[in-house]
């Protein structure tokens, strides 16, 4: 895996597109040319050398990253049962109910880093927050009321009215992979508008496969034509709100971002179809669902012409499968319109590259 | 609002490892992972360095124009999304994909609050007991029901794990449910309930087989992430014992990462594996398209929501093959500036594994 690790990291940066959006980790890892950097150590060790201590230290650092969230969300737990025994109590209170068992637990870690380091910390509790170095270090208590302090401490009273806000205006530094979604024109809004509409999750659908290979016979007598294949794409709607969530940026979801209309969909493969169209179908899953780009799965024409809803019946007779039976071609749907004026009504069969969405006409309430 | 999040967290650093700047710089510099739910936390792990303002205080006029937005607050952090915080999303999401939920959902919560009750349960055993024909048979029932000893788990919106173990309890007291509930002639009087409408639907709940089959057929779809989110809690250490169902104190506990990716896969092709299975009848009368759709819903939210497992920089976890045998001290390094590289270079392998807590916004 360190091999592979290298490896992507190379690619990366040798494409100008990646290269910025790398992250820092990863430069941290595996960069030769950064100062403090462990490549020659990663380098090396994915060549088949011995790991050295410190790129051991580090990595064994990175892997023993805690994933189990729930260890930082108990203590939520513990205050809302503090403050529901005590229901007048303030922060300051609440930080400091511990139960005993902590206490102890806090107390044996504090004694194995240095001996009685705890009772000096308990004794000398107001030494947090000293901004001097040398009385820091000798755990001197600063010499401030109580209250004043725990404010201080708890970032409560004067303390929580300072205004942090100006730090919004500061743009964040180059977040890995963070790229925004790609300018989509007037028409391509308009075709993403009509394929929101028509493909609802839950929902299944076929649509005609352009191709390019197995029916180079059939290009020729077709006299320029596009050219499609006698099986369709079927597909299921899975979510259509992806780029809504919170992500992880990746190159993967950068990816996605920058698709014209990502939609999860589940693929399904035909069984035995004998003929094309028809109005039964056996189709069995076709991998895991997949995030594609509907916008770009087939041609407009085909998307509006040849699109077809079926009903995911039930299972069929053939192990594996399911029964897809024919419902409604897409282009012959009735669309209701909506109460409140104005209405715009594009033509969606006159949509083609170059033209503007300004053959629209503008229908008064009546 | 991240910008009123970070400085508490930087505030939180400087009060265990400061007093100087470079020190909270350098204790910022040790931090390998900022974990937190995918809200407003999420975005702290690639804050830009604020410490500089932090100090500053509320002067900010004159620090905002020298504000280091070149560099990050944490260096060499990994931006980690809580794992059973995903799960507890997943959850949601397939749940919610399924078309009777919300009638069982309201259903599930009148049986289980009426179940939880020891009185209410108590009544039901003397129901059982009176009303079975058959004294072995009654035995039978409150042998699987175990209502003596256990009651139901109430679950809430915001912990959509506590759904299974809601729907295991209703699992369990299911037999010996829909027995007494198909007794009763005057339910309100049999219940001992004031309210005759609740107990006529109590009563009409027990005695439906769609909800029972729901029950099951819910089981079915999240028991897989349930395994999952049980096996993200445990430890590599341990597993048999975790296994075996033992109780274990581990230091360890939690830390997953360099076997993530290899659980993850093995979940979703358990899950593909249900969902190629699926036959009508399977669950009663629920159709095995609405259990697809809500299998596909889990595929998707795991492949999604994990898709960065195996991406840079976070491939750094399977780097190193796993180590037979790791022990480690969790230690709160209090006024120490110990860099934890250090303490390994004394091959003594402590790390500082320290929480922050961060109000939510």
């Amino acid at each position: 895996m360190a091999k592979e690790f290298v490896a992507r990291y190379d690619q990366a940066l040798s494409d100008p597109s990646l290269a910025t959006g790398i992250h820092r980790v990863s430069h941290y890892i595996c960069s030769t040319d950064m100062e403090n950097c462990l490549g020659h150590a990663m380098r090396a060790y994915a060549n088949g050398a011995p790991m050295t201590l410190g790129l051991r230290t580090e990595i064994t650092a990175y892997q023993l990253c805690v994933l189990d969230d729930g260890i930082v969300e108990s203590p939520h737990a513990c205050v809302g049962y503090i403050v529901k025994q005590s229901s007048h109590s303030s922060v300051p209170w609440w930080s400091a109910t511990v139960r005993l068992d902590q206490n102890i637990e806090s107390r044996e870690r504090m004694q194995a880093l240095a001996k009685g380091r705890f009772t000096a910390m308990f004794q000398a509790w107001k030494a947090v927050g000293q901004r001097n170095h040398h009385r820091y270090r000798r755990l001197t208590p600063q010499r401030v009321n109580t209250t004043h302090f725990l404010q201080f401490v708890y970032r409560t009273g004067e303390y929580c009215r300072v205004d942090w806000s100006y730090l919004a205006l500061g743009a964040p530094p180059s977040v890995p992979n963070m790229t925004m979604q790609s300018s989509i024109t007037s028409l391509q809004e308009v075709k993403v508008d009509y394929i929101r509409r028509v493909c609802l999750p839950g929902q299944a659908f076929t649509v005609p496969r352009l191709t390019a290979i197995d029916s180079i016979e059939k290009l020729s007598s077709s006299g320029g034509k596009v050219v499609y294949s006698d099986r369709p794409i079927c597909f299921q709607v899975v979510t259509n709100d992806v780029t809504k969530k919170r992500h992880v940026q990746t190159q993967a979801m950068s990816n996605i971002r920058r698709m014209v209309c990502p939609m999860t969909v589940q693929h399904f493969a035909i069984w035995n179809c004998t003929h094309w169209p028809c109005s039964e179908l056996d189709v069995y899953p076709d991998g895991l669902p997949d995030v594609v780009d509907l916008a770009c799965l087939t041609d407009w024409h085909a998307l509006l012409n040849g699109m077809q809803r079926w009903n995911m019946h039930s299972i069929s007779d053939v192990e594996g499968c399911w029964q897809w039976t024919a419902s409604d071609k897409i282009c012959d749907l009735t669309w209701s319109v909506p109460p409140m004026p104005p209405h715009i009504c594009v033509m969606c069969s006159c949509l083609h590259e170059g033209s503007t969405v300004c053959s629209e006409f503008r229908a008064c309430g009546s | 609002m991240k910008w009123y999040s970070t400085p508490g967290k930087v505030h939180q650093t400087w009060l265990e490892y400061g007093p100087r700047v470079q020190d909270l710089r350098q204790a910022n510099a040790y931090v390998r992972q900022c974990m937190s739910d995918m809200g407003t936390e999420f975005g702290i792990a690639n804050y830009h360095d604020i410490v500089t303002e932090y100090f500053a205080g509320s002067s900010h006029d004159d620090v905002s124009r020298h504000m280091t937005q070149d560099k990050f607050l944490y260096p060499l952090a990994l931006q980690v999304p809580g794992v059973l915080h995903i799960i507890d999303w997943i959850v949601k999401d397939t749940v919610h994909k399924l078309p009777f939920w919300p009638v069982w959902q309201k259903q599930a919560k009148t049986l289980l609050q009426f179940m939880h009750g020891r009185s209410h349960r108590q009544l039901v055993i003397e129901l059982i007991k009176g009303r079975a024909t058959d004294p072995e048979e009654a035995e039978r029932l409150l042998a699987g029901a175990k209502l003596a000893q256990l009651g139901t788990t109430r679950f809430a919106h915001w912990r959509w794990r506590t759904l299974y173990e809601a729907v295991k309890d209703l699992m369990r007291i299911q037999e010996a449910t829909k027995f007494v509930m198909s007794t009763l002639k005057a339910p309100a009087k049999d219940l001992a309930l004031r309210n005759a409408s609740a107990a006529n639907d109590i009563k009409a709940i027990g005695t439906d087989e769609r909800f029972w089959s729901g029950a099951t057929a819910i089981h079915h779809i999240i028991s897989p992430l349930m395994q999952f989110a049980s096996w993200v809690s445990g430890c590599d250490c341990h597993e048999d014992e975790i296994i075996a169902g033992h109780a274990v104190n581990c230091a360890m506990q939690g830390c997953r990462a360099p076997r993530l990716s290899q659980k993850l896969k093995q979940i979703i092709e358990s899950i593909d594996a249900r969902r190629s299975a699926l036959y009508p009848g399977q669950f009663g009368t629920i159709s095995p398209t609405d259990l697809f759709s809500a299998l596909s819903q889990s595929l998707y939210g795991l492949k999604t929501k994990f898709h960065w497992v195996d991406e840079l920089p976070w491939l750094v976890w399977q780097a190193l093959k796993a180590q037979s045998c790791v022990i480690c001290i969790c230690s709160y390094i209090l006024f120490s500036t110990t860099p934890c590289s250090e303490i390994l270079v004394c091959s003594l392998p402590i790390f500082p594994m320290v929480y922050f807590y961060v109000p939510d916004m």
